[in-house]
């Protein structure tokens, strides 16, 4: 097996890491394939060229490897394996985690400081009570991935997960590959990785401490870099999977949905859309401010990248503050976010995004100071509240921390104006009184979205999510029933009475 | 037609010989003292200097003068006098709202005229007169807010040869009688301009091939195109294009021009190829070039400060024709100076379009809602 995290230079300036995870292939196979390296500042990620000949035969292993080692293994054995894996992650101390907080910033961007709290809640997503959830959340008896169990038809019912999941890995929030993986894991598939080429660690470091804990289900795991949308490459990866996973942009999804062979299941997390609704309790004098700083985290953390960061906040108008006023305060807690954990260096492209959102706001406010009032940091674009009390329509941030706020006399306005979104809404974290929630996820769940949250949370879905309002776990599996009736006849062939009789 | 227009026309056409220092004054002196004049006159703008505490009398260099983005073309009247009294009113191609196209207000075209001749003389005629001109655009009347289409019409009246024509109407290309003329001029002998936009070129190039027909254009013909595609047609990279003004027109890269104009601005940038070429020159990297009556800045859109030589930047604009609205425009395009300019570290001297910004692919998941919208089209079979 290959060792997967190789340092071959003392110095940090010189590292060198492995950008790929393949313990299915011998050192002298690795030898034979052609290298390319993909730098950053601080260290070289090392990565074979990926040509749909060296898919076909990791994907060939990887089946055989899930055979060997996933396909009878008992489900609570396969929790135990990962949450002690994961486990080793709460450790500071450990190399992968160090590695992970030392370099991400470098590959992404993000503040060193946003990465370090944004990974440390996350990994705790997979300890291994929460893997148990993810399994509780979509089978009411886990048992069904290992063998049939009654049903409440009458019959048995068996899940049998993918042999081979090929997934696509978003590059977008650093940790999300953990999640993917996992996942099919539990429901005891191998994963054909694809790692995102904006953040191509992350997957090989998690495959790699699970392959620590158990090299068994480690070489169910492999992680490969390629260029997206790379026709031979990524129809061998399809050919060989039975399910296929992506998460990634509108673009992106639909041209794998379009290569994906019919027949195989393909689940796509495609582009989502989040929002804040805060409600009067919220507004306080004694929870405003607080409330201010738990929506500035939710924008602010990875920058707005993630499909679970608020585009735009809706803000009740009869409480202590109005929403002008919380506007404000808002702005001052992005602010303060800013210093602590600064935005990435963006693009000349996103600045250019965010001064036309900023401008054209000032232009409308010439027209009509009152129903516009932009917050911006002072150089530079690093952070933008723009209250605005009548949206045409309900418009998407440009993100990298853009937040419109918007002001609302009663929550059931919002389910007009996010109607154009429908299909895209994802997470809704809310602040209101414990007797307005319930009330507030129906109206929520009917608009679209699939997770309500409270603000200061949504960049942390909680384990078993079903993300994007499915099952994560039951999206990959297919169900096998034994029929009821046919166990009654079965019984006419007992050898009781169909044996020659002496 | 004002006192300080005749000035800064006599400025375009007859700048003198004073010197890189002297003429670097006299520009900053006029771009001030329009700055002045269009805000007193121009109150939308007056109003953006003010949000940023910029006004007459305070400003010493004409790199200070506040810049107003394209989408104050869009969102507001930014006009020196009555809207309704305007010469000309430009448009920017519609987007899907038609009531949010930019509007360029022209109070008179003299000092756009005086800055199109200029320009297209010292950088596509620098070594005639007059020429025949092929014109792959529909003429001004039938484009009335076009600002290229009366850009392209002027030309054909100040330029065009007898012979001269528009090949381009609200039908669309007319291949025929445009082969006929290109095999016109092949057999006499006589050197042609063509002028148009790349999509529009795009469209003949795809034509003529699927025609098989290709021309060798008497030696001195030249071409002019501008502008992206923007879905008009299949994208070509400038490369690719040149490749194929040689092979199916026959005409050379080096006078195969490209300039880079727009609606709110009243000044084009072209390319020096052409003129080093007609003098014998040695070939630089291709550039375009900035005439004394303008300065082009290439910033850092979080800062506003310049960058340097090679640096990508957001380009904006410092252009004293541009009379009726803003002399200062800050442009949705990317693009990096060549070296440093005579001007001063503001002044890039020559710069490389790389193109807009908006549209290209960011970091992560940025989308606008109208691609998102529009993404519900593209279901699964």
């Amino acid at each position: 097996m290959s060792s997967v995290v190789v340092a071959t230079e003392p110095t940090r300036d010189l590292q060198t890491i492995d950008g790929f995870f393949l313990p299915q292939l011998s050192e002298e196979e690795l030898a034979e394939l052609d290298w390319t390296t993909q730098s950053f500042a601080g260290a070289e990620l090392r990565m074979p060229v990926v040509t749909p000949a060296l898919v076909q035969v990791v994907a060939e292993r990887l089946v055989a490897a899930q055979a060997e080692f996933l396909a009878d293994r008992p489900v609570m054995e396969i929790a135990d394996v990962v949450g002690r894996a994961m486990s080793r992650w709460y450790d500071a101390e450990y190399a992968p985690r160090r590695l992970a907080e030392a370099l991400l910033p470098e590959i992404t961007g993000y503040a060193p400081e946003m990465v370090r709290r944004g990974l440390r809640p996350y990994m705790k997503t997979f300890r291994r009570d929460r893997l148990l959830r993810f399994l509780a959340q979509d089978f009411e008896n886990p048992l069904v991935l290992d063998g049939f169990q009654p049903n409440r038809a009458g019959g048995r019912s068996r899940a049998f997960g993918p042999r081979l999941t090929t997934q696509i890995f978003a590059g977008n929030v650093p940790g999300l590959p953990a999640w993917n993986m996992i996942c099919a894991l539990l429901v005891k598939s191998a994963t054909l990785g694809k790692s995102s080429s904006q953040e191509p660690l992350f997957g090989v470091l998690v495959a790699a401490s699970i392959a620590e804990e158990d090299p068994g289900l480690g070489r169910c795991l492999a992680v490969l870099n390629w260029r997206g949308g790379e026709d031979d490459v990524e129809r061998a990866a399809f050919e060989r999977a039975d399910a296929v996973t992506a998460t990634g942009g509108v673009r992106a999804v639909e041209s794998i949905a379009r290569r994906v062979p019919v027949g195989v299941p393909f689940v796509a997390y495609g582009h989502k859309v989040s929002f804040g609704v805060i409600g009067h309790e919220a507004l306080a004098l004694n929870r405003y401010a607080d409330t201010a700083r738990r929506v500035a985290q939710d924008v602010s953390q990875y920058d707005q990248q993630g499909c679970l960061s608020p585009h735009a906040v809706f803000v009740e108008r009869n409480g202590a503050v109005d929403p002008r006023t919380f506007a404000a305060a808002l702005a001052a807690e992005m602010a303060r976010f800013e210093r602590d954990r600064p935005r990435a260096v963006i693009s000349l492209e996103e600045s250019v995004a965010i001064e036309d959102v900023r401008s054209g706001y000032e232009f409308r406010a010439y027209e009509d100071p009152d129903a516009t009032h932009v917050h911006a940091s002072a150089d530079g674009t690093a952070w933008t509240v723009v209250y605005e009390e009548r949206p045409e329509r309900f418009e998407l941030s440009p993100l990298n921390r853009v937040v419109r706020v918007h002001p609302i006399d009663d929550i059931a306005e919002i389910e007009r104006r996010l109607a154009p979104l429908r299909r895209h809404l994802q997470t809704a974290g809310i602040a209101c009184a414990p007797d307005r929630a319930g009330s507030w996820a129906d109206l929520l769940g009917r608009c679209g979205v699939d997770r309500v949250c409270a603000v200061g949370q949504m960049p942390q879905p909680a384990a078993g999510w079903h993300h994007d309002g499915r099952g994560s776990l039951a999206s990959l599996v297919r169900w096998v029933d034994i029929e009821g009736a046919a166990e009654t006849e079965f019984e006419r062939y007992d050898p009781e009475w169909t044996a020659p009789r002496p | 037609m004002n006192e300080l227009d005749a000035r800064i026309q006599s400025f375009i056409e007859a700048p003198g010989d004073p010197g890189p220092g002297a003429l670097e004054a006299r520009f900053n002196a006029l771009a001030l003292e329009l700055f002045a004049d269009q805000y007193e006159r121009n109150a939308a703008y007056r109003r953006f200097c003010r949000a940023r505490r910029a006004e007459p009398g305070r400003l010493r260099s004409w790199w200070e003068i506040p810049a107003v983005p394209l989408k104050a073309f869009k969102e507001l009247t930014l006009a020196c006098e009555p809207p309704e009294t305007a010469a000309a009113v430009f448009m920017t191609s519609g987007s899907t709202d038609p009531a949010r196209r930019g509007r360029n207000y022209h109070p008179h075209l003299r000092l756009y005229d005086a800055s199109l001749r200029a320009n297209f003389g010292e950088w596509f005629l620098p070594d005639r007169e007059r020429m025949r001109l092929l014109v792959l655009n529909q003429p001004a009347d039938q484009q009335p807010n076009s600002s290229l289409a009366y850009f392209l019409t002027r030309l054909f009246d100040f330029y065009g040869a007898s012979g001269s024509g528009f090949f381009i109407g609200e039908s669309g290309l007319h291949l025929d009688s445009l082969v006929d003329e290109l095999r016109r001029a092949e057999e006499g002998g006589e050197a042609v301009g063509l002028l148009g936009t790349s999509f529009a070129y795009v469209h003949l190039l795809d034509a003529l091939r699927a025609a098989g027909l290709s021309f060798r254009l008497p030696e001195g013909s030249r071409l002019l195109d501008t502008g992206g595609f923007k879905g008009r047609s299949r994208e070509v990279s400038s490369a690719e294009l040149l490749a194929l003004f040689d092979e199916h027109l026959g005409i050379p890269a080096p006078l195969a021009v490209n300039y880079y104009g727009m609606t709110e601005i009243s000044t084009q940038y072209y390319d020096h190829s052409l003129r080093s070429f007609v003098q014998g020159s040695t070939a630089e990297p291709r550039h375009k070039t900035v005439p004394h009556w303008a300065r082009i800045a290439i910033i850092d859109p979080g800062t506003r400060e310049p960058v340097g030589p090679g640096e990508r930047g957001l380009i904006v604009h410092f252009d004293l024709a541009n009379r009726g609205s803003c002399l200062a425009v800050m442009a949705e395009d990317i693009g990096h100076a060549v070296r440093a300019g005579t001007a001063g570290p503001q002044d890039p001297g020559g710069f490389v379009l790389h193109g807009r910004a908006a549209g290209t692919e960011a970091r992560g998941c940025s989308i606008t809602l109208d691609e998102l919208l529009a993404a519900n089209a593209g279901a699964r079979a």
